[in-house]
């Protein structure tokens, strides 16, 4: 049986308490224009992604319609999101579901 | 013709009289969409289609959100995809070794161009052909899969800068 002792504790400890708290996320939604390798290469010299990384999330993003790219404070997730709006790919800046 | 090429450390355009003028005349005509978009940009949603892909609500399912984000981005966003446009064209007018800058103004305005060519071309999802019905439908559906394989080339030139980059 497994132990539902302290390790239980610490995630409920490190867990979002509201939505306060959660992060905010730019998501980059899958459109038919976009080439796979462009979106690819943007994870890569926009984000800093390693390519394997970058390959990763686009292949999110074209099977699953959409991929998390980036989370943090609101005020860099939108910075983000315009970024990739200027980039021309279709992203939106919503708080996390935590 | 356009193409690209490597050469050293520097991406090269190459393009034809004939062919220079027609993408100047298309990114003429991308910086007069935008241009009358401008005055409402930053206060709504766009309503023609195109101008609502290049310009997206910035905020996923908070309206009220959106619009507040939009009134502080939209002018920017809308001025850079312009000098985008721009530059493109100053680069067509004397074709030869491109700047940094150059290259990002490329790869951007291509999918620009193409996400308007997509939008008057019904191209919606994944798989969509696109109307292929008249004259006029037949060759922006032509240029846009052009525009696409021209990415894909300059697309693949950064990549071999990059592969030799990390190589020396």
């Amino acid at each position: 049986m497994t132990s539902i002792g302290p390790q239980l504790d610490e995630e409920l400890l490190l867990a979002p308490r509201s939505s306060l708290d959660r992060p905010w996320r730019t998501v980059v939604w899958n459109d038919p224009v976009n080439l796979m390798q462009y979106v690819a290469h943007v994870f890569r010299t926009y984000f800093g992604y390693p390519r394997e990384e970058a390959e990763r999330l686009m292949l999110r993003v074209h099977h699953e319609g959409r991929a998390v790219v980036a989370t943090g404070p609101r005020e860099q997730i939108e910075r983000h999101t315009e970024a990739m709006h200027e980039y021309g790919l279709w992203a939106t800046s919503d708080k996390g579901d935590g | 013709m356009i193409r690209f090429d490597l050469a050293g450390e520097r991406i090269e355009l190459a393009a034809d009289a004939e062919d220079a003028a027609a993408l100047t005349r298309l990114a003429g005509q991308f910086t007069g969409l935008l241009g009358a978009s401008a005055a409402t940009a930053e206060h709504a949603p766009a309503t023609d289609p195109a101008l609502r892909r290049l310009l997206p609500d910035p905020v996923q399912d908070d309206p009220e959100e959106s619009e507040e984000v939009r009134g502080l981005t939209a002018v920017a966003l809308v001025e850079h995809k312009r000098a985008n446009a721009e530059r493109v064209a100053a680069t067509l007018a004397r074709p030869g070794a491109l700047e940094p800058r150059d290259e990002l103004a490329w790869l951007q305005w291509l999918t620009d161009i193409r996400l308007v060519l997509a939008a008057r071309l019904g191209i919606l999802v994944d798989g969509d052909e696109g109307l292929v019905e008249t004259e006029e439908q037949r060759a922006m559906g032509w240029t846009y899969h052009a525009l696409g394989a021209l990415q894909a080339e300059l697309l693949e030139l950064l990549d071999e800068r990059a592969a030799q980059r990390a190589g020396s």
